[in-house]
């Protein structure tokens, strides 16, 4: 049994898929076909109809920079 | 079940670590120039010291090599040596922003991180300065108005010491 856990537990340790990615490795992730929308506009087009649509809006972010003092 | 824990905890933990801190010796910072030539650059030499950390995909970096540039300028009489670090994974893009600004500024190109690994950077842009004898003095990751007037106090101070 503890030898079954063990073996688990080196799975576990072996298949961690967390990496931490370096402040001066992120170029690529920079790219700005990299962002969640990385075309505005038609985000915001699709957004309009979706709103249009279910009658409400919201929920897609805040404009603050993330410090929740807003 | 404790050990189970702490051992998945161990295997999600991320590997973070803070920058240097004020008082810390910066270390050597060795690599090649853009055009390859082999530099080395070593704190405690007598210079007050302020490398910057920099690349062409980082806007902030892009905004504040010109104030860079101009601190050389103003205080390099005064003993303060400026040393910037691009870590641009094609060295073309370093040669093309500096072109396109018009900055000239001494680069060390370390396009695998030697360096920034070395002064454990937390962010990108990072500046650094350094007193004569080595020791690092302020960290600062921004170049908003505030920043910059606060480095630049602190540059007048460690130049006059």
């Amino acid at each position: 049994m503890i030898a079954r856990l063990l073996v688990l537990l080196g799975v576990l340790l072996l298949s961690s898929g967390c990496s931490t990615v370096q402040p001066w490795e992120k170029e690529f992730i920079a790219k700005p076909t990299m962002a969640f929308d990385p075309y505005p506009l038609e985000a915001n087009f699709s957004r309009h109809t979706y709103r249009s649509r279910e009658a409400s809006g919201g929920g897609y972010g805040v404009s603050a920079g993330g410090c929740g003092c807003h | 079940m404790f050990a189970v824990a702490t051992l998945l905890s161990l295997s999600f933990a991320s590997t973070t670590s803070m920058a240097l801190e004020p008082g810390s010796r910066a270390p050597t910072l060795e690599g090649r120039t853009l055009e390859g030539t082999p530099v080395a650059v070593r704190p405690g030499s007598g210079e007050v010291l302020l490398i910057d950390f920099w690349a062409s995909w980082c806007p902030p970096c892009r905004k504040g090599l010109p104030w860079v540039a101009e601190l050389q300028q103003r205080y390099a009489a005064r003993g303060l040596r400026v040393v910037t670090v691009n870590v641009d994974a094609e060295v073309e893009r370093a040669q093309q922003l500096l072109s396109e600004t018009g900055v000239q500024l001494p680069v060390i190109y370390d396009p695998a991180g030697e360096i920034p690994r070395s002064y454990r950077l937390r962010a990108m842009p990072s500046t650094f300065l350094v007193d004569r004898t080595g020791e690092v003095v302020e960290v600062s990751s921004k170049f908003t108005p505030e920043a910059k007037a606060a480095l630049e106090r602190t540059i007048e101070r460690v130049l006059n010491e």
